[in-house]
């Protein structure tokens, strides 16, 4: 028999019973469909996620601090820091020409204080008013200021509203623990946005007999985040910052009392390396020029780990449902075996050989698993775009870059057909072999 | 296998058989059914098999067509020795050799008149090429031209059976072997069915084994042979 009058025999057979051959389809594409959609979205986790992230992302980003290396364990994720040393612009393009390294930006923290808006207004309640003078009661704070041109590759979650505008003087970002101070839930963070809040930089104008000044300024909240660039309950730009520090400069130390004149051009630097992989390599050369530094390295070998364990789970789920599809071809064929034993006889009498038969029975099975295939990865496909543009949404109200699904892979919409087809052939070897090796006598039905 | 037939030769073949014995099952529970059958059949004439049901009927018939290989004795088709055929020898046997028309017609359901007569060229080996037509002009020698683009389940019962026979002759076997061919047909049908094997066999010469109840058939067969309890009654 030829292939050509196989296949005819084939697709007449598949036809002659709609609704079992149906079932078969939909079996086969429901386990290709869900092999495909997860393959595909534990393949968007692992290497599009990680490797986001391992190309420059906030995973990569080093703190270094304006200090000396932890002289026990300058490489643990979290290292005490040493002595204080200075971090200014020399320093930082020497940070910048280190091997592996992506960027890094200048980090700098102003302590302020800081006023909350009254009672009422856009606020409904807060407890940090005075309650001698029912005014809001002020609260030392911190302002960290970043470029924030380069957000993307800084360690910053948006909860609500929005970053600052860069170079902005007059917004900023807060953190949860500002809700904290202000006796507000954190389930609600977007009322705080719009609302305003007085920054005043302190300047020790004598030591002798102590003298304070402050230079006041308001900014408008713009939005709550979460941020691992500093300790600070402000976020803002680095210009925003300058200026403070500029003002206190103007000043002399007050160390004495708590307000101690910057000692450093900067109080940190958020180094981003190449890759992932280069993290560690960075973090050496960093404490090698002196400087204290902390990454969540191990942290994120943590989630590569775990992200393998879902690969496994993600992969097994897949297999068992692969398994449950091959079961119902070789269910299939093999009611379709009992159905044609005399046909299968009568092809013999007439000088069918074994393989003939088989071949018929392959084909029946091949058309299953190619069609049940495509179905599949068609609807698999459709399934992870739909994710991806879920996940997408959700990384950019976070402010962060969206992940790029790369289009159709096509790797693995061809793996999910070839794949699929392989395992029609898979699950059809027993029956069609059965079928072949049924006598010829079966035409006649003798005993 | 021995020498193969050539399929154009269309002359029949003597068949003879000695001590022939079958059944079915293994070692102590086997059922014997031919117990040792002795028969000599010229080439090219006309036999028809009778006896009771479960004399052997059909058994001598799967055997003489090489549905399986018997047991024991001697079966000699022709210059092919039957018992001696292996698996895949049975297989070039009956596409060479045998021709069966069968009482359930035997039609593959999902394909039309001429596809069946082109499934079994293609089986037979003829080339592509050629298939449709001869398909065509073996309709038309049954009588069946118009029917060629239906399936069996748009012919009546008669019409399926001329299609079955134009498909036993489409690989121009030597030997035809019909097993009740007129055993799902009326009157009418069964008469035009024997005009149209009495046609064909004589013009095509081959030998013809009918394996039949119908009293009206073994007489239009030349040669009757009665088969009971699993031997061939003198």
């Amino acid at each position: 028999m030829s292939w050509r009058d196989g296949l005819l025999l084939a697709l007449r057979s598949v036809v002659r019973r709609p609704a079992r051959t149906a079932l078969t389809v939909i079996a086969v594409a429901l386990g290709s469909g869900l092999l495909v959609a997860l393959a595909a979205i534990a393949q968007v986790a692992d290497t599009r996620v990680i490797g986001e992230l391992g190309k420059g992302g906030p995973a990569t980003a080093i703190k270094v601090a304006a200090a000396a290396p932890d002289p026990v364990a300058p490489d643990s994720d979290t290292p005490k820091a040493g002595p204080a040393k200075n971090l200014d612009d020399a320093a930082l393009r020497t940070i910048r020409r280190a091997q592996y390294v992506s960027s890094a930006l200048p980090v700098l923290a102003q302590q302020v204080i800081a006023v909350p808006p009254p009672r009422g207004g856009d606020i409904p309640s807060f407890a940090g008013e005075d309650p001698d003078r029912g005014q809001p009661r002020p609260f030392d704070a911190v302002v960290v200021g970043v470029d924030l041109n380069a957000l993307r590759s800084l360690p910053v979650t948006l909860l609500a509203g929005r970053v600052p505008a860069a170079g902005s003087l007059t917004e900023v970002a807060v953190g949860l623990d500002y809700l904290d101070k202000l006796h507000l839930g954190v389930t609600h963070p977007e009322v705080v946005l719009g609302t305003q809040v007085e920054l005043g930089t302190p300047q020790v104008v004598s030591q002798g007999q102590i003298r304070v000044r402050a230079r006041w300024s308001r900014a408008v909240i713009t939005g709550v985040i979460a941020q691992q660039v500093g300790d600070g309950t402000f976020f803002g730009s680095i210009q925003l910052t300058r200026a403070a520090r500029a003002w206190q400069l103007g000043g002399v130390d007050g160390a004495a009392f708590g307000l101690p004149l910057p000692p450093t051009e900067y109080s940190g630097v958020i180094v981003v390396a190449d890759t992932l992989d280069d993290v560690h390599t960075v973090r050496a050369e960093i404490t090698t020029l002196g400087y204290s530094s902390s990454a969540p390295e191990h942290l994120v070998a943590t989630v590569q780990r775990y992200l393998h364990v879902v690969d496994i789970v993600l992969g097994s789920i897949g297999l068992i449902a692969l398994t449950i599809a091959a079961l119902g071809i070789a269910n299939a064929l093999l009611a379709a075996v009992r159905e044609r034993r005399r046909e299968i006889g009568v092809l013999k009498a007439i000088g069918a050989r074994d393989r003939d038969v088989l071949r018929w029975f392959l084909v029946e099975a091949l058309f299953s698993g190619v069609v049940g295939g495509a179905l599949g990865t068609a609807a698999g496909l459709g399934a992870v775009a739909a994710t991806g543009a879920v996940v997408n949404s959700y990384l950019v109200d976070q402010g962060l870059a969206g992940v790029d699904l790369g289009g159709v892979p096509f790797v693995t919409a061809g793996i999910g057909v070839v794949g699929s087809a392989l395992l029609a052939l898979l699950a059809a070897a027993w029956p069609a072999l059965r079928a072949a090796r049924l006598p010829a006598r079966e035409a006649v039905g003798v005993l | 296998m021995q020498a193969a037939p050539d399929v154009r030769v269309t002359a029949g073949v003597p068949i003879r058989a000695r001590g022939l014995v079958h059944g079915y099952g293994r070692g102590a529970r086997t059922v014997p059914v031919l117990r040792g059958v002795d028969l000599d059949i010229a080439a090219g004439s006309h036999v028809a098999l009778q006896g009771p049901s479960g004399a052997g009927k059909s058994t001598l018939l799967s055997l003489l067509g090489g549905l399986e290989p018997p047991r024991g004795g001697e079966l000699h088709v022709g210059d092919v020795d039957v018992r001696g055929l292996r698996r895949g020898e049975l297989a070039d046997y009956r596409r060479s050799v045998v021709g069966f028309v069968f009482q359930h017609f035997g039609l593959v359901e999902v394909l039309t008149a001429r596809e069946n007569l082109m499934l079994a060229m293609s089986l037979s080996g003829v080339p592509p090429r050629h298939r449709r037509r001869r398909a065509d002009e073996m309709l038309a020698a049954v009588g069946l031209a118009h029917r060629a683009d239906h399936r069996p389940n748009q012919l009546s019962g008669g019409e399926q059976q001329r299609v079955a026979i134009a498909r036993a002759l489409s690989n121009q076997p030597r030997l035809l072997l019909a097993d009740e061919p007129t055993g799902n047909l009326d009157e009418e049908a069964t008469e035009r069915v024997l005009e149209l094997l009495d046609r064909v066999v004589v013009e095509r010469g081959c030998t013809l084994v009918v394996v039949t109840h119908n009293a009206h058939v073994a007489r239009w067969a030349g040669v009757r042979l009665h088969l009971r309890d699993g031997v061939v009654e003198p």
